[in-house]
């Protein structure tokens, strides 16, 4: 019952963010709160969002499968499902974001490779047909074909995942965004947010073999580093109230997992509220980024010391439209494995 | 051949004349501006004083919105202008983010300078030029260039701070006054390599 509640919800909030698309697509992107000095706003961080979780469940997914690990081969499937619904939604907000959404299809034909965006455009395809074919049960534990998908899988995910971190290059003055843990920072938080989508996946079926609190204990360790890394290093110049929020956050999860470890994995809250944390994390976090990078004039001082800085809040449309696509990925994954489960005749 | 533009820092104003000359050969939507004028201080008070720097698209020869240009919209010709081919345009905007100079614009949507009254004729003549959801950008004034004249800012300049020429002409007037005054571009060690020149003579 309450399953089917939660899948009502989401089509609901779809519909609802379906309706406000095809408002956007009438009169422009005037329905958002974007404008000249920040040109990236909720829905880019909720693309990098969901393409970061996407990611980090397809490295999980094709590590599993490249290790022959069969315990987790059951939340394998049900990785790449959801999986699979990130990058669907994610590419859904990127087209929301456009300026001309029917277009997109016009970076097949541009063929610029020196554009990260052509880069990500064609890893994000090549993670999605990689997910599809491991849906469709041809990838089996073993064999050459499983050995080659796992690595492709790996490739692409991590390739896009990396190339999240080139867009903003040109914003060298964005202080604490602009260190060299940057690369570090990003891959650590697809790993880290994509991990805890799984481990709340492993909880809510059951599947509760494999001590993966133990994993995201170490990649908490791995995503707190860089972050502090890069506080402590831009400290003299905009070390702000957010980047503290953040940290202590991190430190906050990190705690939970500890204590988790101490007693003992058969406690199902303590990790289910540290994943549930680590993906509100990991959202900061990408709202962190558009922000540090935007915030500031793309001029440097005194150039633009008399230019306007105006804020960015996020319109109903916008934060509508988001919602929408997160809770997207719930029904989606819900009917892919539903989908899955017919076509396998069970 | 390579176009190139000095502007001679000494000698602006800020007038912002520039700013109208382009608005108005271009008959760019309100809110849009190809060419701007910066004002910043130096100094404090009681020698404290108000300069200004012209900022326009820098023509780069290694522009960074080139690269990261998906579709391969924007396009740089062989006399060293970048341009954008608007139906290859998708709106994503990574140009404008790359951009080191604020020199993009991404058409939000097409203002009118009177807002609540109808267009003028001028506005509807020049604005079925844009469209929404693309990037515009300043083109050196290519459709003066190609009649022999030269950007409209150049020729309206009342203080003639801007020259125009070929840059790999050495006798061209660019490259003596860039020799002769040590002219430097802006931000050049983002080694975008720009065409605008920017002297203090």
């Amino acid at each position: 019952m309450l399953y089917w509640i939660l899948i009502a919800v989401t089509v609901l909030l779809s519909v609802i963010a379906g309706l406000v698309f095809l408002k956007q697509l009438r009169w422009g992107l005037t329905t958002t709160a974007l404008h000249d000095t920040f040109n990236w706003g909720l829905y880019i961080q909720g693309f990098f969002y969901l393409s970061a979780l996407a990611g980090g469940i397809l490295v999980f997914v094709s590590a599993a499968t490249l290790f022959k690990i069969e315990a987790v081969r059951s939340l394998a499937e049900i990785g790449a499902a959801v999986s699979l619904s990130c990058l669907i939604c994610a590419a859904g907000l990127l087209g929301a974001d456009l300026g001309k959404p029917f277009r997109a299809l016009k970076i097949v034909t541009g063929k610029n490779l020196a554009s990260p965006l052509t880069w990500d455009f064609f890893m994000l395809s090549l993670c999605g047909v990689l997910n599809v074919i491991f849906l469709t049960g041809v990838i089996h534990n073993g064999g050459l074909v499983t050995t080659i998908w796992s690595i492709l899988c790996l490739i692409a995910a991590l390739a896009y995942v990396m190339i999240h971190t080139l867009f903003f290059l040109s914003r060298v003055g964005a202080g604490f965004r602009s260190q060299p843990f940057l690369g570090l920072d990003t891959l650590a938080q697809s790993l880290w947010g994509g991990m805890a989508l799984v481990n709340l996946i492993a909880l809510a079926t059951g599947m509760k073999e494999s001590n993966l609190a133990g994993i995201l204990l170490i990649l908490t360790i791995l995503a707190l580093i860089p972050i502090t890394g890069s506080y402590i290093a831009s400290l003299t110049s905009t070390g702000s109230e957010v980047d503290r929020k953040i940290i202590f956050l991190d430190t906050f999860i990190l705690l939970i997992l500890i204590v988790t470890q101490i007693i003992g994995p058969r406690n199902t809250f303590l990790p289910a509220l540290a994943s549930v944390l680590i993906l509100v994390a990991v959202f900061m976090e990408k709202s962190h980024v558009m922000r540090q990078y935007q915030m500031n004039p793309t001029v440097p001082f005194p150039y633009s010391q008399f230019d306007e800085k105006p804020a960015y809040k996020p319109t109903a449309a916008e934060w509508m439209l988001v919602l929408g696509g997160l809770a997207a990925c719930v029904w989606l994954s819900s009917g892919i494995i539903y989908l899955k489960t017919l076509m396998a005749g069970g | 051949m390579r176009h190139a533009m000095v502007i001679d820092l000494s000698r602006c104003v800020g007038c912002g004349t520039c700013t109208v000359a382009c608005r108005a050969e271009h008959g760019t939507p309100a809110g849009v501006s190809y060419n701007k004028v910066k004002k910043y201080e130096v100094g404090k008070y009681p020698t404290a004083k108000i300069k200004f720097l012209p900022i326009l698209c820098m023509h780069c020869q290694d522009p960074a919105c080139l690269k990261v240009c998906p579709t391969g919209a924007t396009y740089k010709r062989e006399d060293g202008i970048v341009l954008i081919d608007h139906d290859k345009c998708i709106g994503c905007r990574a140009c404008v983010v790359a951009c080191p100079y604020e020199s993009r614009q991404f058409l939000w949507d097409i203002r009118n300078y009177y807002p609540g009254h109808v267009p003028t004729p001028y506005e509807v003549l020049k604005q079925k030029d844009f469209e929404k959801g693309t990037v515009v950008k300043c083109n050196f004034c290519l459709q003066r260039l190609e009649e022999g004249q030269l950007p409209a800012c150049v020729v309206a300049c009342p203080a003639q701070a801007r020259y125009f020429g070929d840059l790999d002409d050495p006798e061209s007037e660019v490259s003596r006054l860039i020799a002769d005054y040590r002219g430097t571009p802006f931000r050049e060690e983002l080694g975008t390599q720009p065409s605008i020149y920017y002297v203090k003579g």
